[in-house]
């Protein structure tokens, strides 16, 4: 059974989710949420979302204080984006947490909730404060 | 790190101005404790 050492899980979400800022080791802060149109996988990327509204390379993201190898982002306010084009978003499937190096990388990844999430125009996808949880154990 | 349970919608509110806010929800899990991993050796 896979299992993880609650201090050690609490360390790998402070260090890949640049929690409290900048580390030494991990993510480059701030770190940035994407929505993708298909699911990633652990070993490959999903399609980001290009659509009129939406910010490509994501928009950054903070994440509250690991605990029992456990977090959950964005803090503070909820992270949003309007479709301000003529068609819907067809499909929102997947997110993905990317930090901001030189040269991006890609943390963790996942689906939303009943997804896939169509967004009509004029409509808005938001995240609400705390909706993304992360789990390490 | 897990996919979602498809059944699990996330929540659309009125804005008064005749469009909506879809409120999206996700659990991302670094590892699942399945118990039926396979040993390496």
């Amino acid at each position: 059974m896979a299992a993880i050492v609650q201090a050690q899980a609490n360390q790998i979400l402070t260090a890949t989710l640049a929690i409290g800022g900048s580390n030494t080791v991990g993510a480059t802060s701030p770190v940035k949420v994407k929505l993708t149109t298909t699911a990633p996988s652990n070993v490959t990327a999903g399609t980001e979302l290009s659509a009129t509204g939406y910010t490509a390379g994501g928009t950054a993201i903070t994440f509250a204080t690991a605990s029992g190898g456990s977090t959950s982002g964005p803090t503070g306010s909820a992270i949003s984006w309007t479709n301000s084009g003529g068609t819907a978003w067809t499909g929102i499937v997947g997110l993905e947490i990317w930090d901001t190096a030189g040269t991006p990388i890609r943390w963790w990844y996942g689906t939303w909730s009943g997804q896939p999430i169509v967004i009509a125009a004029g409509n808005t996808f938001s995240v609400s404060t705390s909706a993304i949880t992360v789990t390490a154990t | 790190m897990s996919e979602q349970p498809e059944g699990d919608q996330p929540v659309t509110t009125d804005n008064g101005d005749g469009t909506q806010t879809v409120h999206a929800t996700a659990v991302l899990q670094a590892a699942a404790a399945t118990g039926n991993e396979e040993e390496n050796g």
